[in-house]
């Protein structure tokens, strides 16, 4: 695939508009340099929404990066703009990967995996140099943060999902709070807790 | 240890007597001095390893005694948060607040034994908790006596944070539970890292501080509410619909887990109303909670966060079409095991039967 097309195709993948032959194409044809732009395009989104833990960036440099966006034509911010989109689709995937891991109860073991959200999580799993400082060492590969099948959504059944997450999120709190009240508490259950408050979406 | 803080003292004195040309061969040899000085109080300290169930108790005296501020960073699942701490002890009693520092903004607040979760929307829900905010802090009954199912050693030490740790592992004497993974700051003994070990040695969740500092200085401000956030209204729960008079009972537990808190709350299952029932069950380090509710065709489910799996099941019984649920930090298998022979019993209001 000529670079060309690829990053045509990339710019498109933010902007949520490509079809999955061309997501397929492009994991095919994705080559280092291509995978490290797709890197910065990502550390330039977290940097400018603040969540750039790992890199110290100065308050005003991102004040000075936004005025400079503000100066420019709309049709050069439109980068910019599917960065959000893109956003939106990791954080579907994050919302899966924060909370609850289901376990189908069918016979196949393995959860089916929703298009949009499986093609970005793939190509996340590229090598992202980035990816590697927002995970510690856990004994578990760390380039693979989104792309690990169950942490994908299962579409045909999310109302379901919901309901199950939101349920077993209530039983959750109870038994955290009936473990500590008795002095019997694991290990870190209010941790638990607040991260669930600033991660479910539901 | 002695001996070369004597030696040390000595060669101190020195100097002032000495001519210059030595200075800077004496500077050496002092730096030498003292490495050997400090690498022989490691070594010596390492001989004379401190009792890991004397640290374990300090640790849990230290999270609440103590005064620090720090953040740490909270994984499991391949999903990272960090967190900010600030803790406070003082003549006010104990408070601490826990900051989420990405994603939505979300606080819990601890002031004088109530929990205040100040939600996303800046909403505030009390909660008279009696247990503790401090995410570290293990079982109270913890203190003084490991509990049997569990082995306690000393690995050595490590780094966290920027400062020198005891590792200490909890390791289970079988693989019905987890195991645990601790690092004490040898100076002030707070925990600054902890993981949940599954029985293949795999981590489950890890709490890990990146920064600590103890005895910051802290303002009143520090701990009250932020601006802008309103108390929701008590959910003032209508009298529930159904009444549970049946309470969950393992019929199968692994040894050393006893009940040690019951509860019943109404409970909000879409559009009814009704009763659930709680058991809590715990060994000293591990708890699960088993749930006993009324259910319209209830279907098997299963998921896992972390180190924590809930598993709900339909439960057929003369006294209802119920459906039983588990919640806790264990291995799938146990969990399994547990929730396959659970029971209902008439609601006991002793939580030691």
């Amino acid at each position: 695939m000529q670079a060309d097309k690829q990053g045509e195709i990339l710019s498109a993948l933010m902007d949520g508009e490509t079809t999955e032959l061309e997501v397929r194409q492009l994991l095919v044809a994705l080559d280092d340099e291509q995978a490290e732009r797709w890197a910065r395009w990502h550390l330039v989104k977290d940097v400018l929404q603040g969540h750039a833990s790992h890199v110290q960036v100065d308050a005003s440099f991102r004040a000075n990066i936004r005025a400079a966006i503000a100066q420019h034509p709309v049709n050069e911010r439109h980068w910019l703009k599917s960065f959000s989109r893109v956003a939106v689709a990791a954080s579907v995937a994050l919302a899966v990967v924060a909370g609850w891991q289901l376990k189908q109860q069918s016979n196949s073991p393995e959860l089916t995996q929703a298009p949009v959200v499986a093609s970005v999580s793939h190509l996340l799993q590229a090598p992202v140099p980035v990816a590697d400082a927002f995970y510690p060492a856990t004994g578990q590969a760390t380039t693979a943060a989104y792309g690990r099948p169950e942490s994908v959504t299962v579409q045909p059944v999310a109302d379901t999902i919901t309901v199950n997450r939101t349920e077993f999120n209530r039983l959750l709190e109870r038994h955290s709070d009936d473990a500590t009240t008795s002095g019997s508490q694991g290990m870190m259950p209010y941790v638990r807790l607040i991260d669930f408050d600033a991660r479910d979406n539901q | 240890m002695c001996a070369s803080s004597i030696s040390m003292r000595e060669t101190i004195n020195k100097p002032a007597v000495m001519s210059g040309s030595f200075i800077s061969r004496l500077v050496v040899s002092l730096l030498l001095l003292w490495g050997m000085g400090t690498t022989s109080a490691l070594a010596m300290t390492s001989a004379a390893a401190p009792d890991p169930m004397v640290l374990l108790t300090d640790m849990m005296n230290a999270s609440h005694r103590l005064d620090y501020a720090g953040r740490f960073v909270y994984s499991h699942d391949h999903h990272l948060s960090s967190l900010s701490i600030l803790h406070e002890n003082d003549k006010q009693g104990e408070q601490a607040r826990l900051i989420h520092l990405d994603g939505r903004p979300a606080e819990v607040l601890y002031q004088s034994g109530g929990l205040l979760y100040i939600h996303p929307d800046l909403s505030v829900t009390r909660l008279a908790s009696h247990g503790s905010l401090i995410p570290f802090a293990l079982s109270v009954h913890f203190a003084g006596t490991l509990p049997a199912s569990y082995h306690l050693s000393l690995d050595g030490s490590d780094r966290v944070a920027g400062r020198t740790t005891w590792r200490l592992s909890l390791t289970p004497k079988d693989d019905l539970r987890y195991g645990y993974r601790l690092w004490l700051d040898q100076a002030s003994h707070l925990l600054l890292k902890s993981q949940v070990v599954d029985p293949d040695g795999q981590v489950l969740e890890q709490v890990e501080f990146v920064s600590l500092t103890l005895d910051p200085a802290y303002s009143a401000k520090d701990f009250s509410l932020p601006p802008g956030t309103h108390e929701q209204a008590h959910d003032k729960a209508q009298q529930p619909a159904t009444e549970l008079d049946v309470q969950p009972v393992a019929g199968w537990l692994p040894a050393g887990f006893k009940p040690v808190a019951t509860d019943a709350r109404p409970l909000h299952w879409h559009d009814r109303q009704a009763t659930s029932n709680a058991v809590t069950y715990s060994d000293g380090l591990a708890a699960f909670t088993l749930f006993v509710a009324p259910a319209v065709k209830p279907a098997a489910r299963e998921a896992r966060m972390g180190s924590t799996w809930a598993m709900s099941r339909p439960l057929e019984s003369p006294v209802c079409d119920c459906k039983v649920t588990l919640v806790g930090e264990l291995p799938e298998a146990t969990a399994s095991r547990i929730l396959a022979a659970l029971a209902l019993e008439p609601v006991s209001t002793n939580p030691s039967h």
